[in-house]
């Protein structure tokens, strides 16, 4: 008797395919839970996501393609099917089954794709998905007679609520171990364009060069004019294999274009599949779905609907996210002073505290929000109510020449241009995304609001307009929300008509109908786009962040601190001088004539009977009045030399050289060598200038946008010949500068991952960043021109 | 036999597919979404965008697109398969190919 060691799993490569809307992310994700991988295809936009499972000796990759409609390959999406299919695609290695999942409430259109998949001659399973919404609707499928009219396995899932999934892993196993070449029942083409396409091969096989060739790239060069696959084939065999096509295309003739024949015959074998399986009812039912749409695109009701749920999502994101926020702010914060606690003064203490923790805090404050918006995105689109809203926006945006789909983009990025980027996913034409991409980071931002907030309430007059209806300083922050939009219209109209031209694209938007959104496919995306948040941005943020303090930080003068250390040693000496006979009175116990200034100082700050009280008005027992007066002073000197020091340890840092080497840049805009500087800091993120102005201005880098003294330090800040250095003039331009500019690095990393090109990230910030300079200019000129500098 | 431009039939109202003219590239998608002579079609939502419904399938599409889609009211005579009437390079007008 002979034991033999059980075989080791083969490793096997599943390609999932199917059209857009018939629950194939839903099979993916319940066939391969958690086990996943989101990444992109070299060289091209679009993702590639894979993920694992195990069946009866095989460890199966399945690769999750994006939903396409025809093998044509005319936009992106359908090339990387075709390419990953047919083995083309660069580091993919071929598949070794191709699991097709049809939707059984549109089983004409589906099988049209499908007779493309059974063209290639690989083995195929079916997942024959939605059987409960076809019901709904009348229809019955007789899945045995289905299974015999392809010639493939044919397996009845529920997707949704994880029914057939096992026998769809039984059925990818069975496949994969039969020895024999599968046999479909395929369409067959007129006999002049099977003529055609082997006179075809024929052509390159006589030089040959025909191994690896599929019939069905020789078919798709035929039929679809300049398209992806012929101009491929004319690369690899030269100038005169597009003359002996063109050829060819003339001996099919007949007068109607191969299009057309091509549609024709494949609807026929849809038809003659589904004669013996498919069941209609009399007259057609009106489901659910159609009713619900009754009321959503209407465009009454429809409109409202939308803009309330608009709000409802926007308002959450500002409602939720900020417990959240707040409660991530008080772990970074918290966590930032324990470690810092740790470590003494000094460049490391500052990397740990300015650099590391401030760094690593801005990215994560964004996460609720960005979780928050994609839940509901999630839910918007699983639901299948996408398409209804860009039927919605559809006459606003093509104002713009977009599409509605370049809507949920655009509003995401009200929030955050990061989210809103990536939801640009949903278009499927290549240059309105691009489009999209360039003018969502016009949209005012959340990191916006804090700038406009400190220069509206510093600058402009609160002042009621209307009655009480308005108010100057809400008018002015709608104004300032106004400049993205108003901005964003030429630059998209321009982009379409300049940079983008050629054919117009087509709209045809599917209309899936109506299921309820799983609570799997949402919680995955959400995990997903977080992550993916994280990783990359996150990466990025936290290393400029770095670099900006480095050079905030560099080179660290001790001459400075060894300047201040000494006026502080003499504040110290000054309050013991005059403290010390008090304090020996008030307790003789604890304070003696012996103890030196510094140690007397410590001594007294750590004495809760002479704490300051935080509100100047509260009074304290006459026994310890004129020393907790002393010690005031004192605190607030030492304070005030913190902050001079701060000051000017920047000013002498190579940021603020750099400051003195740009001021001649904005000058033109009204602003000094300070402004500038906070400014270039803030290119990484636009909320660092509140911190790095209240740096500036010798107020220490804890000001937030709501302290009235640093609204009162910019009121009282001068320029160099004494004059005050901010007017409205000067803010204006800052907001302007602020709207327009690209001070993000976040979003700049996520272009860079979505379109993985530098081409659009390097646009993005050289027309923002110009757009900005040019508006902060006009707008200082004409500030001041109409007497508000 | 009547026939009138797709994309100026009012609401509600159905007919089947005679001819198609228009942008090759429009033209193949549409035809590949399920849009081909002699099927039946409906218009759910007038307007620019429209919503069709032909066979399984709801379609949002933007009138100017349907330019060169011609549609007659349903006529029995039609469905037994008619001759293919060719009109321009990437015209397609056909047999009513649903029995």
């Amino acid at each position: 008797m002979t034991i033999t060691a059980p075989a080791p799993p083969k490793e096997v490569r599943v390609a999932l395919v199917g059209n857009p809307n018939t629950g194939k992310t839903t099979l993916f994700n319940v066939l391969t839970g958690l086990n996943q991988k989101v990444g992109n295809y070299p060289g091209v936009t679009v993702e590639r996501k894979t993920g694992r499972f195990q069946v009866e000796g095989c460890n199966v990759e399945l690769i999750d393609l994006p939903g396409s409609y025809s093998l044509a390959a005319r936009s992106l999406d359908e090339v990387v099917v075709t390419d990953v299919l047919l083995g083309k695609q660069a580091g993919e290695k071929p598949v070794d089954l191709i699991l097709a999942i049809i939707d059984a409430s549109n089983l004409n259109r589906n099988l049209y794709f499908l007779s493309q998949i059974l063209e290639l001659g690989r083995p195929v399973v079916v997942a024959l998905n939605m059987i409960d919404v076809a019901e709904a609707r009348g229809l019955s499928v007789c899945i045995e007679a289905m299974s015999n009219a392809i010639g493939a396995p044919v397996v009845p899932i529920c997707a949704s609520r994880r029914q057939g999934v096992n026998e769809v892993r039984q059925a990818v196993a069975e496949v994969l171990a039969r020895d024999e070449a599968p046999c479909f029942n395929k369409p067959v083409m007129p006999e002049s364009f099977q003529q055609a396409v082997k006179s075809l091969r024929g052509w390159i096989e006589a030089r040959g060069k025909g191994a690896g060739l599929y019939d069905l790239e020789l078919e798709r060069a035929l039929i679809d004019r300049d398209a992806y696959t012929e101009k491929r084939l004319i690369d690899r065999y030269g100038a005169a294999f597009a003359d002996e096509l063109n050829q060819a295309r003339d001996g099919i003739g007949g007068g109607l274009p191969l299009t057309a024949i091509e549609t024709k015959t494949r609807y026929e074998w849809a038809s003659r599949v589904l004669a013996p399986c498919l069941t209609r009812p009399a007259a057609e039912v009106k489901t659910t779905s159609d009713r619900i749409d009754e009321v959503l695109t209407h465009r009454g009701w429809g409109t409202l609907i939308f803009i309330v749920i608009m709000a409802l999502v926007f308002q959450s994101i500002y409602s939720w996210a900020g417990p959240f926020m707040d409660a991530i702010d008080a772990v970074v914060g918290a966590a930032s002073s324990f470690v810092g606690g740790l470590i003494p003064e000094g460049a490391l203490h500052s990397l740990v505290v300015d650099g590391v923790f401030a760094g690593v805090g801005s990215v994560v404050i964004f996460v609720p929000q960005i979780a928050i918006l994609f839940f509901f995105l999630a839910i918007l689109e699983d639901c299948g109510y996408l398409p209804r809203a860009a039927y919605l926006m559809d006459r606003l945006l093509r104002a713009l020449g977009l599409s509605g789909k370049s809507f949920i983009p655009m509003i995401s990025s009200f929030a955050c241009a990061v989210p809103g980027v990536m939801a640009t996913r949903t278009i499927e034409d290549r240059r309105d995304r691009l489009v999209t991409i360039l003018v969502a980071p016009l949209m005012s931002c959340s990191a916006r609001l804090p700038v406009y907030l400190l220069f509206i309430a510093a600058f402009v007059p609160n002042r009621a307009l209307f009655g009480s209806w308005g108010n100057l300083q809400g008018l002015a922050l709608l104004g300032m929300y106004m400049v993205g939009i108003l901005v964003a219209v030429p630059v998209a109209w321009i982009a379409k008509k300049l940079v983008f031209r050629g054919e117009a694209s087509a709209f045809v938007l599917e209309m899936p109908s109506y299921k309820w959104p799983s609570v799997r496919n949402v919680g995955l995306y959400v995990y997903e786009r977080v992550t993916a948040f994280l990783a990359r941005a996150g990466t990025i943020i936290f290393a400029s962040t770095m670099v900006v303090w480095a050079l905030a930080y560099f080179p660290h003068s001790t001459e400075i601190e060894l300047k201040y250390d000494a006026l502080r040693a003499e504040a110290q000496a000054a309050f013991a001088a005059q403290a010390q006979p008090l304090l020996i009175r008030f307790d003789p116990v604890k304070y003696n004539a012996g103890m030196g200034p510094k140690v007397l100082v410590d001594s007294v700050e750590t004495d809760s009977r002479l704490a300051v009280p935080e509100d100047e008005a509260e009074s304290v027992s006459d026994a310890v009045r004129p020393i907790v007066s002393l010690r005031r002073t004192l605190d607030e000197s030492l304070q005030e030399y913190d902050w001079r020091e701060n000051g000017e340890s920047v000013r002498n840092s190579f940021l603020g050289r750099l400051g003195h080497l740009i001021e001649p840049a904005v000058k033109p805009l009204g602003w000094d060598w300070r402004i500038g500087m906070a400014t270039l800091a803030s290119f990484p993120a636009r909320e660092v200038i509140i911190s790095t102005l209240g740096t500036i201005f010798n107020l220490g880098s804890e000001a937030d946008e709501e302290s009235d003294s640093l609204v009162a330090t910019l009121h009282n800040a001068r320029s160099e010949d004494g004059k005050p250095l901010f007017n409205l003039a000067v803010a204006i331009s800052i907001m302007v500068f602020f709207a327009l500019c690209s001070q993000c690095v976040s979003t700049l990393a996520v272009i860079k991952r979505e379109t993985n090109s530098w081409t659009w990230p390097v646009v993005t910030f050289v027309y923002m960043t110009t757009l900005a300079y040019i508006g902060a200019l006009a707008a200082y000129q004409i500030g001041a021109a109409l007497g508000w500098a | 036999m009547t026939e009138h431009r797709l994309c100026d039939c009012t609401e509600g109202a159905t007919g089947v597919i005679t001819r198609m003219d228009g942008q090759s590239q429009i033209i193949a998608r549409l035809l590949e979404m399920g849009l081909l002579p002699g099927e039946q079609v409906r218009i759910v939502r007038a307007g620019a965008p429209l919503i069709l419904q032909v066979g399984d399938t709801r379609l949002c599409v933007r009138p100017d697109q349907l330019d060169g889609i011609r549609v007659s009211p349903i006529d029995p005579t039609l469905l037994g398969g008619l001759e293919s009437v060719y009109a321009g390079d990437s015209a397609y007008a056909g047999a009513a190919r649903r029995v």
